[in-house]
């Protein structure tokens, strides 16, 4: 069992590295955790009224739709599928997650600047590659698509 | 009745009820709480009088009798009656015992006293020990002072509940008046506007109010009435311009070959042009009446429809169509269900649909490759349309599933209009959903996803 970690920005696109883990994984299950990280609440009145499920109501529909469409597509290969919101971009805090879950390697875009989903949303990519974990860049096959499920479709390199 | 009345009436009835709830409560109390001390001053008088009249150490009786009318204030119809408890069967007739009623008497030989009302009659009677037997001292006596206080508090609260009700009703119109003044605005700038003047707006508060949901609400209907009426108005000039355009050329051409005498060939050349017009306005008028035919909501077929059939033939057709076309179905998406991928629905309708997304796709992307792509989510199954050609202008979006209406960048390329709204027609009808994003010169994708 494969235990992969894959950081995304709550974008279609982001999710494109499933098709390489999948590929990659050689038959083997894999468990994917998606995570995305938001700013550790500081002041108390964050603290007080911090719920945990509500940055997950503002995870567009579209980007749900693709992570279900991606879980049929490869049913076979993905064990489980998880998205995740953590509280922190501190290399000790996703060390310790990614030590808790037993990951083996992470994967991202190369290239692909990875935005800021939400308002509290803090950028994780550099602190990953500092995680001592093997980070696997994909090269995204870009032909300047338009749109958002466009993004996601699979090109394997030879018919690029 | 008008609500504003309706609302008045409610208030000032449910004002009102508390009020003469109140009032009755505070007269009811007074009466029955208010004069425990005059039981007080009636108890001390059958003392003085069991003293006088049976206290053997009282030597000067009669002097005590004068100290007493002297000093201690008569009573208005104050009374004194003394029995022998043994004999008090025998006044069960008299007055006394009608007025004090039996309680008196009962409840004074348990309890040794006993208190008794009745309207303003005070009674209080106390039991004696004398040496020649026990006796009931009774005495009675008139409170005028409860009887005025009484009356009085009854005029003092009627009065009140009159003038209450007065204040009230004028409150509750006041009220309620301030109440509707929002939806009498409402209506009447609704009712300022027409036909004409669509394009007018309700004023809009700042408050979450169900008033400002309700202008809210009406100007958002007022927008789609708009557009409604933009896309009729748009569809009628549109219609007539695509129809009249090859009616005009097959005019042209028939009037220019009868104005002289022409020889076969040029008769020939004529009636092809006019054959080619002609089959431009039947590809009109069928396309119409798909389009008609689309949008009726009679009853549905609803079958199983396999997706991998539906690929196939729709790509069938717009390779047909548009022989050059580089069409790739791509599977990266595909679920892993073998050949169980069904969707409910019309086959040859969702076919309509498909194909004429993609051979729109062709037709605006030259050689350039156009996707076809399905995937599947819990409740729907998708299809994505992509291509990379001319693109849509953004600001051309919205109207893109008017019918006849063609985006600005399109002149060069033939079409009415047609296609996309009948595949929107044909998508909503089996409670679909298809998204159009496009890029000017980048590309356009289009989504249709129908329910599982």
């Amino acid at each position: 069992m494969k235990n992969i970690l894959l950081p995304t920005d709550l974008t279609i696109t982001s999710l494109y590295p499933i098709h390489e883990i999948c590929k990659n994984a050689g038959g083997e299950q894999c468990n994917i955790y998606l995570i995305h990280t938001l700013d550790t609440p500081t002041g108390i009145m964050d603290l007080l009224f911090l719920k945990d499920r509500k940055p997950y109501k503002m995870l567009s529909p579209a980007f749900l739709e693709a992570l279900e469409m991606l879980r049929k597509k490869y049913a076979s290969v993905i064990h489980v599928l998880s998205f995740e919101f953590l509280y922190s971009n501190s290399r000790a805090y996703l060390r310790n997650y990614m030590q808790g879950r037993n990951i083996q390697s992470i994967y991202m875009l190369e290239d692909y600047d990875y935005r800021n989903g939400l308002e509290q949303s803090v950028n994780c990519i550099s602190v990953l590659h500092k995680c001592k974990l093997p980070v696997i860049h994909i090269q995204k096959i870009s032909h300047g698509e338009v749109g958002t499920l466009t993004t996601l479709l699979y090109k394997e390199k030879m018919l690029a | 009745m008008k609500i504003q009345l309706k609302i008045t009436l409610l208030f000032t009835l449910l004002c009102l009820s508390v009020v003469v709830l109140l009032s009755t409560a505070v007269y009811y109390f007074a009466n029955e709480k208010a004069f425990q001390d005059f039981y007080t001053r009636l108890e001390l008088r059958a003392v003085i009088a069991s003293k006088i009249n049976f206290d053997i150490n009282f030597q000067n009786q009669e002097a005590i009798e004068n100290l007493r009318s002297q000093h201690v204030q008569r009573l208005p119809e104050e009374e004194e009656f003394i029995i022998r408890t043994d004999t008090i069967d025998r006044i069960r007739n008299t007055a006394l015992f009608k007025t004090a009623g039996e309680q008196l008497f009962s409840d004074a030989l348990k309890n040794g006293k006993a208190v008794a009302r009745h309207r303003f009659q005070f009674f209080s009677g106390i039991i004696h020990q004398a040496h020649t037997g026990e006796y009931l001292i009774i005495v009675s006596a008139v409170n005028s002072y409860a009887q005025n206080f009484l009356l009085s508090l009854q005029k003092i609260l009627v009065t009140s509940c009159i003038i209450s009700t007065l204040v009230l009703f004028s409150i509750g119109l006041l009220f309620s008046r301030q109440v509707l003044f929002p939806m009498r605005d409402i209506a009447k700038r609704v009712t300022n506007i027409s036909v004409t003047s669509l394009h007018e707006r309700l004023k809009v508060g700042s408050g979450k109010d169900e008033i400002t949901f309700l202008a809210a609400t009406f100007n958002d209907m007022l927008s789609r009435l708009e557009t409604a009426f933009e896309t009729q108005n748009n569809f009628v000039s549109n219609a007539s311009h695509e129809l009249n355009t090859p009616l005009t050329a097959i005019i042209g051409e028939a009037d220019l070959s009868l104005a002289r005498q022409r020889d076969p060939e040029q008769y020939r050349e004529s009636l092809r042009v006019i054959m080619s017009e002609a089959e431009k306005l039947k590809a009109i008028t069928s396309g119409l009446l798909e389009l008609a035919q689309s949008s009726f909501h009679g009853t549905l077929v609803y079958e199983q429809v396999s997706v991998d059939e539906l690929v196939h033939n729709s790509l069938q057709v717009a390779r047909n169509v548009y022989p050059m076309c580089n069409i790739r179905l791509d599977q990266s998406l595909r679920p892993e269900v073998g050949l169980g991928l069904n969707v409910k629905g019309n086959a040859q309708l969702f076919e309509l649909a498909i194909s004429n997304v993609l051979m729109n796709a062709c037709k605006y992307s030259g050689e350039k490759q156009v996707t076809l792509a399905v995937a599947a989510s819990k409740t729907h199954v998708i299809f994505i349309i992509s291509d990379q050609g001319i693109g849509i202008p953004t600001a051309e979006i919205k109207h893109i599933f008017d019918p006849f209406f063609r985006a600005s960048n399109v002149k060069n390329t033939k079409g009415y209009g047609i296609g996309l709204p009948l595949a929107r027609n044909i998508v909503h009808l089996y409670k679909g959903n298809i998204e159009i994003h496009s890029k000017e010169n980048a590309g356009t994708e289009v989504i249709i996803k129908f329910p599982l």
